[in-house]
């Protein structure tokens, strides 16, 4: 048993070793290495200009709100932080790390049938375990009663073994070769391709008459900071699902679900392609911004 | 409960420190924990499904009492045959039920009959194929007089439910797992380390490898008509090394965990993609269903030792119903029919055992034809993958069609990654197998500082991804 124990002890020893080296050395690549995603970008970047306006959400924000268009419309300065796949959770966070940073007073937020969860998207939540040791950040994931929150923030490289396609070595890598992802480009506005045939299938999501967790936080907070928040619903082709209840529940609410219904503006039912993002975007523009 | 999980991580060290201390006070004491440990492994998974295996040890228990007690051939047929149709009518129950109704609704429409049935929700128990077939192993061989019926519940429950090969295998029998319950085990720092390096290599083809490829298989399998022959060729290779990956590396830890409790299991996989034919890899592949089916099935039909018709026709029992024990579905059985098909050739000449020993066995490096006979092996075997990971066969076949139909061009997928990067990690892999391929697994044996082992641990640490999201393929089955 003694010999056993030894051997045991021995690769034990190594896995914390390395674990806490590799820890340290992705820290350091992740704060001086170029941003592979979003979430690196905001929290390593000073920023010293304000923002006009920041947008945020899931795909569908990124894919419909072009900061560059409205640039060149109405000369505002804005980025599109809306992450592929994002909760509202994760969306809290990226909002609760802008109102922090002081990078703006004007916030527009994507929501739709996502208001009905509370729950995090565990792929886009990995993009913030990098940065647990933030306080702000390790509340948020306690207070979704993650039971790994703890294991995340003290457990040496423990979140980098569980998240590896997301965040583990490739990921490094990349970053230490400089290579920043190319959803930081166009000032965070992503392009789709293609569109669909006209279809006769509808959308329609049933929504919960009742307030969501993040969005109540979230709103408390923009309004303790004097930041102006504003939510809305992007287009959906098809869309039988009635909005009216977050119009209900929510003060600046625009529901634009039933706008552009036509197939040549869609990639798919839920996502414009740039033809409908260029029309989408005017419709904020001249809606919003103005 | 997974392999891969922090849940294992700390229930393993938990159980060997109670097994090496608790336990060693008795046999008694040893083989009871076994049961309790092996019961909370699998109810963490979903506790309502520990009465199936109840049920299944119970009956297999009382029918192998039974049968000690007949000598009437009839009654004897009748106690075997209840033990057949309760194990397979809860494997079928479970498994198949959804697939034979459809199958019967659609086959009545074909002849402009309506027939009414409701498809059931039913949620398959992890691991039924596997211990279903290890109890059915001891009813029949006891039935055969192979084996003495245990006289023992609690080593019979430990037999049926042994937690380190209870959800995936390998498939033990009876004849070489039974009698290891009624020997108290003594702690043998030998065997507990090669099981520890066991595990961690296991780990390693689990985590680095399976886990790496699943990414790029599931991306590619999952979103098959947007991407070229290029693309589709490397989703196919991906999961072929997803697949072994995934089974081989938990047979291993599984293997290893037994070790560490001086429990010996049987070996599962011999390097099964340097195999120079099919049949040979069928030697190498999943060795504990193979024999299984060759003992209880093939033998019983008569094996080779009948007209050559008769042969062939056995052959390609054998083969389809494998692949159906994988799963209710049609590509399944296809995947099944394809390998039959593979190794009809060999069978119909009589030359399906002419590779018996390693590749090249006394050198170290493969002879040119033994490249090629390796390579043509491989392909074979990745064109049979695809129709086991597709969802059904029409999408099977264009997958396959459009491989070759289509540009064979570069590209990048919509994980913001290209389709051949798992290669590296896959070619490390080869690397290490081919240079231990005579061994039963790369990290057999070590050096005092564990140097080999180490360098593997820092693979898993590096590449390793530990995500829940990556199940092991084979509970389903």
């Amino acid at each position: 048993m003694k010999s056993f124990i030894k051997t045991f002890m021995l690769l034990l020893v190594v896995v914390a070793l390395v674990s806490y080296s590799l820890e340290y050395i992705y820290r350091i690549i992740r704060i001086k290495g170029a941003p592979r995603s979003k979430v690196d970008l905001i929290i390593n970047t000073d920023y010293e200009i304000e923002y006009d306006y920041i947008v945020v959400g899931n795909s569908r924000a990124n894919f419909h709100v072009n900061p560059q268009q409205i640039e060149d419309k109405i000369a505002l300065n804005g980025y599109n932080f809306g992450i592929s796949g994002s909760s509202l959770f994760e969306d809290r966070l990226m909002i609760e790390t802008i109102v922090r940073k002081g990078m703006t007073d004007k916030i527009l937020w994507q929501i739709d049938s996502n208001h009905n969860s509370n729950d995090q998207d565990e792929a886009i939540a990995a993009l913030w375990l990098p940065y647990i040791e933030e306080d702000y950040i390790f509340k948020n994931f306690e207070n979704l009663e993650i039971w790994e929150s703890q294991l995340f923030r003290s457990l040496p490289y423990y979140k980098y073994l569980r998240y590896d396609s997301r965040i583990g070595f490739r990921e490094q890598m990349l970053s230490l070769a400089g290579k920043a992802t190319s959803s930081t480009e166009n000032k965070g506005y992503s392009k789709t391709t293609g569109s669909i045939q006209d279809s006769l299938k509808t959308i329609k999501y049933l929504l919960k008459d009742e307030k969501n967790l993040h969005i109540d936080y979230i709103i408390k907070m923009c309004k303790t900071n004097n930041v102006e928040l504003i939510l809305f619903t992007a287009p959906i082709y098809n869309s039988k699902s009635d909005f009216r209840t977050l119009s209900d529940l929510y003060k600046s609410y625009y529901d634009y679900s039933d706008q552009l219904q036509k197939s040549k503006y869609y990639k798919d039912h839920t996502h414009l392609n740039p033809l409908g993002a260029e029309l989408f975007t005017n419709i904020i523009i001249n809606d919003i911004l103005k | 409960m997974l392999f891969n999980s922090l849940d294992f991580a700390v229930f393993l060290p938990v159980f060997f420190t109670l097994f090496w201390t608790i336990g060693n006070k008795s046999l008694r004491i040893q083989n009871l924990l076994i049961v309790l440990a092996s019961y909370i492994f699998y109810g963490w998974w979903d506790w309502r499904f520990l009465f199936l295996i109840l049920l299944s040890t119970v009956i297999d228990y009382t029918i192998g009492r039974s049968l000690q007690n007949c000598n009437n051939i009839k009654q004897r047929k009748i106690l075997v045959g209840i033990s057949l149709v309760t194990n397979l009518g809860l494997l079928g129950f479970f498994k198949y039920y959804n697939f034979f109704l459809d199958n019967f609704i659609s086959a009545f429409r074909f002849f402009g009959q309506e027939f009414n049935g409701s498809s059931l929700n039913i949620i398959l128990p992890v691991g039924i194929s596997f211990y279903t077939f290890q109890t059915l192993s001891y009813t029949i061989d006891v039935y055969r007089n192979k084996i003495e019926p245990a006289t023992d519940f609690l080593k019979f429950s430990a037999y049926v439910c042994f937690f380190p090969q209870l959800v995936a295998g390998p498939i033990e029998r009876a004849t070489n797992l039974l009698p290891q319950f009624s020997i108290k085990k003594t702690f043998d720092s030998e065997q507990a380390k090669i099981g520890l390096r066991q595990i961690v290599w296991g780990l390693f083809k689990k985590v680095v490898i399976a886990d790496t490829c699943a990414q790029y298989a599931n991306q590619i399998f999952n979103n098959a008509d947007s991407y070229g022959g290029f693309t589709l060729f490397m989703g196919a290779i991906a999961f072929t090394f997803q697949i072994y990956g995934d089974f081989s590396g938990y047979s291993d830890i599984a293997i290893g965990t037994a070790r560490l409790l001086n429990f010996k299991l049987m070996k599962n996989f011999n390097y099964p993609y340097f195999s120079r034919d099919i049949a040979e890899f069928w030697r190498r592949w999943h060795i504990s269903l193979s024999t299984w089916f060759r003992d209880y099935l093939y033998i019983p039909l008569g094996g080779s030792r009948v007209s050559k018709p008769k042969a062939i026709f056995n052959v390609f029992v054998i083969f389809v119903v494998s692949g159906f024990w994988h799963g209710a579905n049609w590509t399944f059985i296809f995947w099944g029919f394809l390998n039959a098909l593979y190794i009809m050739p060999s069978v119909i000449s009589g030359k399906n055992r002419i590779y018996l020993d390693s590749i090249a066995a006394d050198s170290l490096f493969p002879s040119f034809k033994e490249v090629l006979l390796v390579v043509k092996t491989f392909l074979l075997s990745v064109l049979a993958w695809i129709f086991f990971r597709s969802p059904d066969l029409e999408q099977a076949i264009n997958f396959v069609s459009n491989i070759f139909l289509t540009n064979w061009k570069i590209e990048r997928l919509a994980i913001e990654r290209y389709s051949f990067e798992f290669l590296p990690l896959v070619l490390i892999l080869l690397g290490i197998e081919w240079f231990y391929r005579k061994k039963e697994f790369p990290l057999l044996t070590d050096k005092k500082f564990q140097i080999k082992t180490i360098g593997v641990i820092l693979l898993i640490l590096l590449f390793g991804s530990f995500s829940d999201l990556n199940s092991f393929i084979y509970f389903q089955f």
